[in-house]
């Protein structure tokens, strides 16, 4: 098998979780498809010096940690600066989430999933709305008749409950394995 | 890292990490595109038969190499260093000076005034769709309103974006509501005329990071409304670095920035790939006013009359228009 596609298939392993990696620091989705573009136009012309005997996964993040850092030194609209202490704490979740059972990256979120099933069913609703439905907070607020604030702060409260229960479920998987 | 300071952090982690549990179709189409034209780029430099991509380019404005410089490296050291500086200067100055136009453009982007674009997207000719389609941008901000003739019959098709939602009044049927995702998949079948790419804003933020950028001497643009006077313009010229791992950035950027207000007045992109973009080759965006707007103008409300049916978090899929 020819190396493009041998890195064809190994992006196509990682691309999602590459993209969730991006988006937990960069909200704009221009600057999402640039940093994305980058990294793996990077890992493409690093080939060479990828190790087998690691993950493709790991190695990439360590890319877009790089790009992302090159993009906040360079963008006005930054809004938050992150250092590397953060990016590699989240690299480490993800890293975490890597090692969970499915085939994709999505399937690797059924304890997200589950965690979802065990909020409280305001929270749930909130979130199943603004994530499955795609509305926005205004949209939600006006189908619910509460007010945007209060959409937000359910929001921002389920994110916090969401990231304790992924958490401990990451935790307890890992001491399990 | 302070509880305190990890909170927002932790936060955006679980928004990007629900959006991939509960949205994976979603992301999965944005994934495809991304990794096709990856591919497709790799590919097209791995090709040894690859011809002209070179010479396809939009023309390269002169600059100084370092060919040219090295060869007055073995003069007496001083009267090298007087040479090279002498050498460098103007493309250095030249340079910083497009730097500020293009910096002063982006802060001018800020302000909140209503600017009208006219877009003009010209296809590959090989193409079926070969003809200009036409279409109007308001921008203030962040904010942004499309006004696009309908594909089929007559009447204008209304499209926006501002902090709350995106959104789409089609001629008839009900307003669509939702999120960048749903404009990009709506506006994909129109030949990428949405995408946040041909925003002013977007264009001017990667011309500081991914081009080579040349300051061309002043021009004079001809007034944007009839009875106007023509308006001074600096003119830089933006080539994308070879070395830019962006795939879909176009090849050659043209900016007239307006010398007293600092915005954008016009702008050319060109692709030398028409496959890279949905088969665009070049796109134009002029400005055509300053126009005041009412209120409601960048919300869909300011475009119906209030008695439609409004589907908030559409997907963008349904035959809008059509």
């Amino acid at each position: 098998m020819e190396s493009l596609d041998v890195f064809e298939v190994l992006v196509r392993e990682n691309a999602r979780m590459v993209t969730a990696y991006v988006q937990s620091f960069v909200t704009s989705p221009a600057a999402v498809d640039d940093i994305w573009q980058e990294t793996m136009l990077t890992a493409w012309r690093r080939w060479s010096d990828y190790d087998r005997s690691r993950p493709f996964g790991a190695w990439l993040r360590g890319i877009a940690k790089n790009n992302i850092l090159a993009w906040q030194r360079q963008s006005a609209r930054a809004h938050t600066m992150v250092d590397h202490a953060t990016l590699d704490y989240v690299g480490g979740v993800f890293s975490r989430i890597q090692q969970l059972d499915g085939d994709r990256f999505e399937e690797k979120l059924d304890a997200l999933r589950a965690c979802i099933q065990s909020l409280p069913e305001s929270y749930r609703n909130v979130v199943r709305l603004r994530y499955e439905d795609s509305l926005m907070p205004a949209a939600i607020a006006g189908q619910q008749g509460k007010s945007l604030e209060t959409v937000k702060k359910q929001l921002q409260r389920a994110r916090g409950i969401l990231h304790e229960c992924l958490t401990r479920k990451l935790g307890q998987l890992a001491a399990e394995s | 890292m302070s509880e305190e300071e990890r909170e927002p952090q932790e936060s955006h982690l679980m928004d990007a990490l629900l959006r991939h549990s509960l949205a994976p179709d979603t992301e999965a189409e944005n994934e495809e595109l991304r990794i096709r034209q990856l591919m497709s780029s790799l590919r097209d430099e791995a090709d040894p038969y690859e011809s002209g991509r070179t010479e396809n380019r939009p023309g390269r404005p002169s600059r100084v190499t370092w060919t040219a410089i090295r060869r007055w490296i073995i003069v007496p050291a001083t009267t090298a260093l007087i040479l090279i500086g002498w050498l460098l200067l103007p493309s250095l100055i030249s340079e910083q000076r497009a730097l500020a136009t293009v910096e002063r453009s982006l802060a001018a982007e800020q302000k909140p005034l209503v600017r009208q674009y006219q877009v003009t997207l010209v296809a590959d000719s090989h193409g079926a769709n070969d003809h200009p389609y036409e279409f109007d941008l308001f921008v203030k901000q962040r904010e942004f309103v499309i006004r696009a003739p309908a594909l089929r019959g007559e009447g204008v098709v209304w499209m926006g974006g501002n902090q709350d939602e995106r959104w789409i009044v089609p001629r008839f049927g009900p307003v669509l509501t939702g999120s960048e995702g749903m404009l990009g998949r709506w506006s994909r079948r129109r030949r990428a005329m949405a995408t946040p790419f041909l925003r002013t804003a977007a264009i001017l933020q990667r011309l500081q990071r991914f081009y080579d950028l040349e300051m061309r001497p002043p021009v004079q643009l001809e007034a944007s409304t009839p009875g106007g006077s023509a308006v001074d313009c600096d003119h830089v010229i933006a080539i994308r670095r070879e070395d830019s791992t962006v795939v879909t950035l176009p090849d050659r950027v043209e900016l007239w920035a307006d010398r007293e207000l600092g915005f954008a007045r016009k702008m050319r992109v060109e692709w030398s790939q028409p496959a890279k973009f949905g088969g665009l080759t070049s796109a134009v965006v002029s400005l055509s006013g300053t126009p005041e707007v009412a209120s409601d103008f960048f919300s869909h409300s300011g475009h119906h009359d209030g008695e439609r049916e409004v589907i908030a978090g559409a997907s963008g899929d349904a035959a809008v228009d059509e």
